[in-house]
């Protein structure tokens, strides 16, 4: 009892909900933005929480990250330019109604969708994790280390336009990662006599220049391309009425069931994201509609499959991230990041140690998912709009904002000189299709794969092999990694089944 | 058409310059235990690099000049004025270590507006304002950290 009630006190601390309002405001104001990402709007939210208690931090920015991914839903149905790759199968039939007049029921259904995927997520978060988590009490430093090495392999095979540069720049991010004072022998390595090197690259810096300031740089090109805003007056799209009739509400109901769990375990599987989920969920839906003819010209139920299942997608791919630390899709390697930076361990110890800050989290993005229903319906119009601001100030505001953040962390200039060199490296990334979520994957997981390596070598007694061979869980993760080399492959084949458009995984140029 | 160095090409050289780099100056790592695991990655790096370059010089054999100048997704064409904000950005930072974040924040804005093709002057007097406002407001009264 004692418990709950504790649980309770944290959801509704007044700096919790400013913390989940802020985030779910930000979220949809990012998302709604074509070409800023879900992960780019958790990057750039992430110092902010800093000074925030663990449980109010990390329900702002998993708030952040579901509201992004709905963001998206408002240009793509309004301006037929999805925010946000998950959205790009809404486009069609939400940019179809909204030429019909009815741009405002084409939010409403999306919000109603989104609102119900995610809280469908929220919920088997809450009951999924912790019954799952105690898998991870069998683990030993040697399967951990095995864990992080597959988390980073799936995201590096995905990630980038092939499986070796995804690969390099992964192991390019556990490089940089051993930089500094050795954790065990307190031995400088690669530090070249810099002081402020030997505690090693923050994190919050590198990913921050990995992911904004690269943007930045990306969107320079398009302004001399002269695309200087990126559409035209959204207002004459913002008309009708917002909700759906209860006609309407009834024939959206078997979608909304069928593609929560259709999105809830894309979520789940490692790598594959919020565009996989709501293409193979549309796909599902056109197949077993009775109007197939009515997909691509403005049907309530292609809109609600892939709103439902790209929202369903965000809960599922925490459950492997609190579960053993491998995140689902790009935003969620930065809510790693998130997690780490309030010191919290995922595993066992989230659901035994930290019980009451963990559900006290989970409760958030429950209550998140249903404040950005709200929000959403009310603010759509509003934040349509933010698409008309020029792409020059949107630049100048990121850059403003990323460097605050960089600097605020460790109240050090260092980092922000360190954001600027990772932002020029992550520009060439995505420019040559090596992709950034893997390199800042490598910067998160590189220590604790190190860690891990050395404790196995120790626990086996220099004989790793032979104490490999004597762990049954080892072998299966190694299969595991051994099939997660030919994931590429797969996701091909099934994009070329979905017909999803190019992308691979949910922020794929990152 | 003559055929050009595929990029990537050009990506492993600098890849392998700095792994050369990197295990010269990982010798002065003092203890084994210290050293095994950043020598390991490197050797997986330099692994996964002579594979890229295996591919690249394969592909690039095989293709026209035309196909080969297709895949360049680096031109300096396209990229010289993002490298060329990202130093005013790098400024931005050194004046910002040198002043404060109000001072620094207050010029950038203005030069990126300029460089950026603003000519609204609205845009010159309001988003200053409004920046510098609301990073103050979020950072300073609201989260009471010390942003310079």
């Amino acid at each position: 009892m004692s418990n709950i009630t504790s649980v309770l006190m944290q959801v509704i601390a007044p700096g919790n909900l400013l913390g989940i309002f802020f985030g779910v405001l930000m979220g949809i104001i990012i998302g709604a933005m074509p070409g800023l990402s879900a992960t780019l709007a958790v990057a750039l939210c992430l110092p902010i929480t800093y000074s925030f208690s663990p449980v109010a931090g990390v329900s702002m920015l998993a708030a952040t990250y579901t509201s992004a991914v709905y963001g998206g839903s408002i240009t793509a149905s309004l301006l037929h330019t999805p925010g946000t790759p998950a959205s790009a199968a809404t486009a069609d039939d939400g940019y179809a109604l909204t030429k019909r007049g009815q741009g405002m029921k084409a939010i409403g259904i999306c919000t109603i969708s989104s609102m119900i995927g995610g809280i469908f997520s929220a919920i088997m978060l809450l009951l999924l994790t912790e019954p799952l988590s105690k898998v991870s009490l069998a683990f030993a430093p040697l399967e951990y280390m095995l864990i992080a090495v597959f988390g980073l392999l799936i995201i590096g095979s995905l990630a980038g336009d092939n499986l070796v540069k995804g690969l390099m720049v992964g192991v390019l991010g556990m490089i940089i990662a051993s930089v500094g004072l050795d954790s065990i022998t307190a031995n400088p390595r690669w530090t070249f006599g810099v002081l402020s090197l030997e505690s090693g690259f923050s994190m919050i810096p590198c990913m921050i220049g990995m992911f904004s300031i690269s943007q930045v740089m990306l969107m320079v090109e398009d302004i001399i391309k002269g695309e200087s805003t990126i559409v035209a007056d959204p207002r004459e799209a913002l008309k009708g009425k917002t909700l759906p009739s209860k006609q309407e509400f009834r024939k959206m109901l078997p979608t909304m069931a069928q593609s929560s769990i259709i999105g809830l375990l894309v979520g789940i599987m490692p790598g594959a994201g919020g565009d996989i989920g709501s293409w193979v969920s549309y796909n599902i839906a056109k197949n077993s509609t009775k109007h197939p003819e009515e997909f691509g010209n403005g049907s309530i139920e292609a809109i609600t499959a892939s709103e439902t299942a790209n929202n369903a997608v965000s809960g599922g791919a925490m459950i492997p991230l609190l579960v053993l630390g491998i995140p689902g899709s790009s935003a969620a390697a930065v809510l790693l990041g998130g997690l780490q930076l309030h010191g919290l361990n995922t595993g066992f110890e989230l659901f035994s140690k930290y019980a009451s800050l963990t559900y006290a989290i989970m409760i958030s993005f429950l209550i998140a998912n249903i404040l950005m229903g709200f929000v959403g319906l009310i603010a759509a119009k509003f934040v349509a709009r933010v698409a008309l601001v020029p792409n020059a100030v949107l630049a100048i505001i990121i850059v403003a904002l990323s460097t605050v953040g960089a600097f605020a962390i460790n109240k050090n200039m260092f980092d922000a000189y360190c954001m600027m060199a990772f932002g020029l490296l992550g520009y060439f990334c995505r420019k040559a299709h090596f992709g950034t979520a893997p390199m800042v994957l490598g910067v998160i997981l590189g220590p604790m794969i190190e860690k891990n390596l050395r404790r196995a070598i120790a626990v086996s007694r220099g004989n790793l092999f032979n104490y490999f061979l004597s762990r049954p869980i080892s072998i299966v993760l190694v299969i595991l990694i051994i099939a997660a080399l030919f994931l590429p492959k797969v996701m091909k084949y099934v994009n070329q089944k979905v017909g999803l458009r190019g992308k691979t995984t949910q922020d794929e140029d990152l | 058409m003559k055929k050009k160095l595929h990029e990537d090409i050009i990506f492993s050289i600098v890849v392998y310059v700095f792994l050369i780099f990197m295990a010269i100056t990982g010798t002065k790592i003092r203890f084994p235990e210290s050293r095994t695991y950043p020598y390991i990655l490197l050797g997986i790096m330099f692994g996964l690099n002579t594979v890229l370059l295996i591919n690249t010089i394969r592909f690039s054999r095989s293709a026209t000049a035309e196909e080969v100048e297709e895949a360049q997704s680096i031109k300096w064409k396209t990229s010289r004025y993002p490298l060329m904000i990202w130093l005013v950005l790098v400024g931005y930072v050194a004046l910002y270590d040198f002043t404060n974040f109000y001072v620094a924040t207050a010029v950038m804005t203005e030069a990126m507006l300029y460089l950026l093709k603003i000519r609204n002057w609205k845009w010159y007097v309001f988003l200053p304002i409004g920046l510098l406002l609301g990073v103050y407001l979020l950072f300073v009264v609201v989260l009471k950290v010390r942003i310079s």
